[in-house]
C-alpha cells in the first residue's frame, strides 16, 4: 500500500510553475528580532503588475504598483515571508510585502506586495 | 476678469523652488499642480507639489468697498519611504524651511499679498507603511485685498 504524503505533494507543486524565478527575501532590521537577514528563494511564481492609486491624500493621488509573489516554505524554511519583508528581484526592483496569505497547510505563501517608490516602473 | 489665486500659487512655488530643498542628496523639483498627485511613470520619485489646498478660502469685508480673501495653498513633499525607523531630520528641516520662507510677505510676483502665514499640516499621513511614500505637507495662507 502506498501512503501519500500530502505535504510532499504540496511541496512538489512548486515544480509545476511555467516560469519560476529566484528572488532575495529580506527581513528588515527589527526591534525584537535583531539584525536584517536575507535568503535566496527559488521556484517563486510572480503575477503580472497591477498599477493603481495607493492613496488619495489632500484630494490628490499617489500611484503605485502591486504584484503577487508565491513562495514555498520548503524553499525558505529558515525565513518564511511575513508582512514588511522585502522581495528583491534580479533586476533590482524591491517589492514590500503588505499582506501574506498562508495556503496549502502552511506550505505556500501568497505575498501581496507594493513596489518601493523609485525602484519599479 | 480678475485672477488673484494664480499669482499666489506662482509666488509660493517660486519661493519654495528658491530654497533648493533635497532628500537623500536628490534635489526636489517643485511642481505646480491642481492637486498633490504623483504619477509613477511620469513624475520623479521625490518631488514637491504646490497646489490649491482643499481647505476653503475665506472672503470677508475689510472696510467699505474693499474686501479681502485668504487663499489656502498646500505645499506637499512626497518621497520614497525610508522605513519605519528611517531618518526624519531632512523632513523636519524641509518643513521648517518652508514655514520660515512663507510665514511673512512679500511673496515674489504677488504684490497684492499683504499677509502671509504658513503652518505645518499633515506629517507622514498617509503612512509609508501602507503607501511606500514619505509624505508631509505645509499649509500656506495668503491674504489679498481686492475690490
Amino acid at each position: 500500500m502506498v501512503t501519500l504524503d500530502m505535504l510532499s505533494v504540496y511541496d512538489s507543486m512548486r515544480l509545476r510553475h511555467q516560469s519560476p524565478i529566484t528572488v532575495t527575501l529580506t527581513r528588515p532590521r527589527s526591534y525584537v528580532g535583531g539584525a536584517p537577514a536575507s535568503v535566496q528563494v527559488a521556484y517563486v511564481q510572480e503575477q503580472a503588475v497591477t498599477q493603481e492609486d495607493v492613496d488619495s491624500p489632500l484630494g490628490g493621488s499617489l500611484d503605485g504598483s502591486r504584484k503577487i509573489f508565491s513562495l514555498w516554505l520548503v524553499e525558505c524554511p529558515a525565513l518564511p515571508p511575513a508582512n514588511d519583508y522585502e522581495i528583491t528581484k534580479a533586476d533590482g526592483t524591491v517589492w514590500v510585502i503588505k499582506k501574506t496569505e498562508t495556503l496549502a497547510r502552511g506550505r505556500r505563501f501568497r505575498c501581496h506586495c507594493l513596489a518601493r517608490v523609485g525602484t519599479a516602473g | 476678469m480678475s485672477d488673484r489665486l494664480e499669482p499666489v500659487l506662482a509666488g509660493v512655488a517660486a519661493k519654495v523652488a528658491s530654497l533648493g530643498l533635497s532628500v537623500a542628496g536628490t534635489a526636489l523639483p517643485v511642481r505646480r499642480q491642481k492637486a498633490p498627485i504623483r504619477r509613477q511613470k511620469l513624475d520623479p520619485p521625490a518631488m514637491i507639489t504646490v497646489c490649491k489646498s482643499p481647505a476653503p478660502d475665506e472672503t470677508s469685508r475689510r472696510r467699505f468697498g474693499l474686501w479681502q480673501t485668504t487663499y489656502a495653498v498646500a505645499v506637499t513633499v512626497a518621497a520614497p519611504y525610508n522605513g519605519a525607523d528611517g531618518p526624519t531630520a531632512e523632513y523636519s528641516a524641509i518643513r521648517d524651511a518652508i514655514v520660515d520662507a512663507l510665514k511673512a510677505p512679500p511673496l515674489p510676483g504677488a504684490p497684492a499679498v499683504f499677509d502671509l502665514d504658513a503652518q505645518p499640516a499633515d506629517w507622514m499621513r498617509p503612512t509609508g507603511e501602507t503607501t511606500e511614500y514619505d509624505w508631509l505637507s505645509v499649509e500656506v495662507r495668503a491674504t489679498v485685498a481686492h475690490n
